[in-house]
């Protein structure tokens, strides 16, 4: 297939020019009248050129974003894009035949339920589009907890049984989680990727959609330049006040940053972990993780590969698309402030060490300022906050020396006819309506046709749901400002960031006592900056209220978002709905309609819950059976009898709480100790047994006869 | 008056006590209830048929271990026996895990719902369930196709180069590392000092 370029290179570089010489223009203009406003007295003092330096730094990344969101707000309103991927795929009369597309899913520990009704519902959607015999999907797990390990297991067969997906549904369990979840998809690669032309690639809480999965294969097809085609996921499914703010965020607004994006990156694009589309040879040939330098663990990869990936992909010469509008592509999100403060560390972390490859003479220069603008959405906070601190000190040293006046009457506040304290109460109006422009300009995208308002819960609700998700993003901005300096700070210092599971849903909330020991520190700093500030100048402390309130109330403000009762009224007074919620899509309905019977599911009795998945496959013979037989076709090495015997004797004669985690994870990987153990403690009369196997035998039949599994439709 | 009940033939063990005995029937009892046989009828008929094997097989001998033991012992040789005649496996291919393997046949092909009587019993194996037994296969993955995922050398340019010495050269000198952290922390302080001159 002759491959056809959507933009040329001078309409893209037309394009950027007009792109970024806006976004210059804005940035010159702000700082010019920041420096107006600074300038008094016959100078700057260094207080005064620090603030300047950091304002011009700070105000970079709020420019691109309103031009971003201007571009997409006109692109939008036009309803005509040359650039968008998908014109290709409505104007092409006959659509190319597929070739078998790999479905991955990565998994590391994550709820079981979530993971495989998410996958079921796929599976039926591909089905409904007729195309299933053109995908196959893989389970690839790295799980390092026992009870997950045999869950997932349990689950693949019992869905596999289900939907008669064996052979078309595979599951994967990595012994050695070797460089996570990139470890885990280059060991797919490595295996499986010369089989397959494509592979998409999903995350834990991903849903998409058969007709998604199906267009991005045939827009594969259309352009055999493209490397990575990005499907933007759109959260869905929240339930609390937090996660339905951020899914009717992500709903209203995304749409105009994504085609503000695509305008100006166009097939420069960048790769977001999940819901692509990877064109597989070029991206086995090409995007291998390169070690990190400097790092103090020998052949340590990069935490986001993502971005790197999809730099190399484009070092390779292959094109990288968003392909926005394509619709189908959902995501879970952190259903708390916290959660989404711990996903972000790792975020922090990865980002950073991007900055290895800004300056790389390798890495295009789009790619270098998808690295930038990464490091940058990071490394803002602590500069906003020193921005902050430095304020604060200007203003005490005015306080105590004033050798110039605020007011004085001298550059644009002589043309304008304002003093120097009305300039400044201008320019703050100015950014902080800029701040707001995108929220606005999507807002009125939606409100000026009622077929467009009416998913958001209609004109009125979704102008209040607007307002009050500004309200409360004012209240969080200086809360994650805290969060992501502490986190900056931590890998300065060089902290390691651990790999564990996301929350992606569950109880209703946090508690006092977590919401204390993570915002007690946040709410000092609240007090003891706002009375600084107050005693330094009332004025002051009136100019930074936005940032003290939202401190000093971190506690009761996470509480309150992370409920989900609190997210539930708020869908009964129809706030905060989003297209996903008010005409659910097939798949999505069908997923919540799964997880609700999940939910009904009684749990294991406490003493045996923290070893359910262990009692499991060491009693139930059909679980034990599967294991074994999943083992047995990757297990040949040699085995320690003296070592393993020991392990099997305790945990027959003291129960499976005395073995560490690493100890039953090495009995679960050898099916020689599976058969045994299963054997074993069946034979066994109860005297020998640990007083733990004899409950486990008792109420295993009690209570369910049949293996108990994560699915239980 | 003529009795109308046939005379049934009772199962009375041959050795051990009662309680031994019934320990064993519990543990049985249990187990075929894990192997999802959850009629009651054929379960009955199990447990009195592998109970009065187990009663004959050690009647003239001392048992090795307790009743409780060896019905879970005999069970597994019949599932052995007759997951060998299901599957058609030859007698020499006998080992164990070829119990684990009818298991996950009888597993995915919903055998003990589906034929409900026919768990263990080696005569009138039902051909419709030896067929899905056999045609039960469980496949985690396809065959690998091997490929070559090597990363190549990136060029980080000159002045990460350096900055990776840099930090080579101060991880291995910590005092150093230290020495440097106090200098900015002092640069700090004396600006501060300026400053509110």
């Amino acid at each position: 297939m002759t491959a056809v370029k959507i933009l040329s290179g001078a309409q893209k570089i037309r394009r950027r020019i007009l792109f970024f010489s806006l976004a210059f223009l804005l940035i010159t203009l702000a700082t010019w009248v920041m420096a107006d406003i600074l300038w008094r007295g016959g100078g700057m003092n260094s207080c005064e050129i620090a603030i300047l330096i950091l304002f011009t730094i700070l105000f970079t990344p709020v420019s691109l974003g309103v031009v971003q969101a201007l571009t997409g707000f006109i692109l939008l309103w036009r309803g005509r894009d040359p650039a968008r991927l998908l014109n290709r795929l409505e104007k092409t009369d006959t659509l190319p035949d597929l070739p078998v597309t790999a479905v991955v899913l990565p998994i590391f520990n994550e709820d079981v339920s979530r993971v495989y009704e998410g996958l079921r519902a796929i599976y039926r959607s591909v089905e409904r589009t007729g195309h299933l015999s053109r995908f196959d999907f893989f389970i690839l797990s790295d799980s390092n907890d026992p009870n997950k390990w045999i869950e997932e297991e349990m689950a693949w067969a019992e869905l596999c049984k289900q939907v008669t997906g064996f052979g078309r549904i595979f599951y994967r369990k990595r012994k050695t989680a070797l460089n996570r979840k990139s470890g885990n998809i280059s060991d797919f690669c490595r295996r499986w990727g010369g089989k397959y032309r494509y592979m998409v690639i999903l995350d834990a809480d991903s849903v998409m959609s058969g007709d998604c999965l199906v267009k991005l294969a045939q827009l594969m097809e259309l352009n055999p330049q493209a490397g990575i085609i990005q499907a933007a996921p759109v959260q869905a499914l929240s339930e609390s006040f937090f996660g339905r703010g951020m899914q009717f965020a992500g709903s209203l607004y995304g749409p105009l940053f994504q085609a503000g994006l695509n305008y100006w990156q166009a097939d420069e694009g960048n790769y977001w972990g999940h819901n692509a589309i990877i064109r597989l040879a070029p991206f086995i040939e090409h995007c291998a993780l390169p070690d990190l330098p400097a790092s103090k663990t020998p052949r340590a990869k990069f935490m986001s590969h993502d971005y790197v990936e999809a730099a190399l992909m484009r070092r390779a010469g292959y094109e990288v698309w968003l392909a926005y509008g394509l619709g189908g592509s959902y995501e879970g999100g952190p259903p708390t402030l916290l959660d989404m403060a711990k996903r972000d560390r790792r975020w922090c972390r990865g980002n950073f060490q991007h900055s290895w490859l800004v300056l790389s003479p390798h890495v295009r220069p789009i790619n270098r300022m998808h690295l930038a603008l990464g490091i940058m959405s990071y490394l803002s906070s602590p500069l906003w906050l020193f921005f902050m601190i430095i304020g604060t000190m200007q203003f005490w040293i005015v306080s105590r020396y004033p050798v110039h006046t605020f007011d004085s009457d001298v550059g644009l506040s002589s043309l304008l006819d304002i003093g120097g304290n009305q300039l400044a109460i201008t320019l703050f109006i100015i950014i902080i309506s800029l701040l707001f422009l995108p929220k606005l300009l999507s807002l009125i995208l939606i409100l000026r046709r009622k077929e467009t308002s009416h998913p958001f819960g209609g004109r009125l609700r979704a102008t209040v749901s607007v307002v009050i998700e500004h309200l409360f993003s004012m209240l969080i901005t200086p809360i994650l400002m805290i969060f992501h300096s502490r986190f900056v700070l931590g890998v300065m210092a060089g902290q390691e960031v651990g790999w564990g599971p996301q929350r992606r849903g569950g109880k209703d909330g946090i508690d006092w006592g977590e919401a204390l020991e993570a915002y007690g520190g946040h709410t000092l700093i609240g007090i003891l900056w706002g009375l600084l500030a107050w005693k330094i100048n009332p004025a002051f402390f009136w100019w930074m209220s936005p940032v003290f309130i939202g401190l000093v109330a971190s506690i009761p403000v996470s509480l309150l978002l992370s409920k989900v009762s609190a997210g539930t009224a708020l869908r009964r007074m129809k706030l905060f709905i989003t297209p996903q919620e008010s005409n659910p899509p097939v798949e999505l309905a069908e997923l919540k309609v799964s997880l609700a019977v999940c939910d009904q599911h009684v749990p294991p009795l406490e003493p045996l819950r923290k070893n359910y998945g262990f009692m499991q496959v060491v009693i139930d013979p059909y679980v034990n059976a599967i294991h074994i037989a999943l083992l047995r076709r990757h297990n040949k090495r040699r085995l320690d009898s003296a070592y393993f015997s020991e392990l099997q004797n305790r945990v027959i004669t003291e129960g499976p709480d005395v073995l560490t985690r690493r100890e039953q994870m090495a009995l679960l990987m050898n099916p020689e100790c599976m058969a045994w153990l299963h054997e074993q403690i069946w034979k066994l009369p109860s005297e020998k047994l640990a007083a733990w196997w004899t409950m486990a035998l008792r109420q295993y039949n009690v209570l369910e006869s049949k293996p108990q599994t994560a699915l239980y439709l | 008056m003529d009795l109308l009940l046939e005379p049934i033939e009772p199962f009375v063990p041959a050795w051990g006590s009662p309680e031994e005995w019934n320990s064993a029937c519990e543990k049985l009892e249990s187990y075929l209830r894990a192997h999802e046989v959850d009629s009651l009828l054929h379960r009955a008929h199990l447990i009195t048929m592998i109970l009065r094997r187990v009663s004959s097989r050690w009647k003239n001998q001392t048992p090795p271990a307790p009743p409780a033991t060896l019905v879970i012992e005999e069970t597994n040789r019949l599932l052995n026996e007759w997951f060998t005649l299901i599957m058609d496996l030859p007698a020499e291919t006998h080992d164990r895990f070829t119990a684990a393997d009818g298991r996950v046949a009888l597993f995915l092909c919903n055998g003990p719902l589906r034929w409900p009587y026919a768990f263990l019993e080696p005569r009138n194996i039902p051909d419709d369930l030896k067929t899905a037994m056999r045609k039960s296969l469980m496949r985690a993955g396809p065959e690998l196709q091997i490929s070559n995922m090597v990363p190549r050398p990136i060029d980080l340019g000159l002045i990460p180069e350096l900055a990776d010495d840099t930090m080579d050269a101060l991880n291995r000198m910590p005092v150093i590392k230290a020495f440097i952290g106090w200098l900015i922390f002092l640069s700090i302080l004396t600006y501060l000092f300026w400053m509110t001159r």
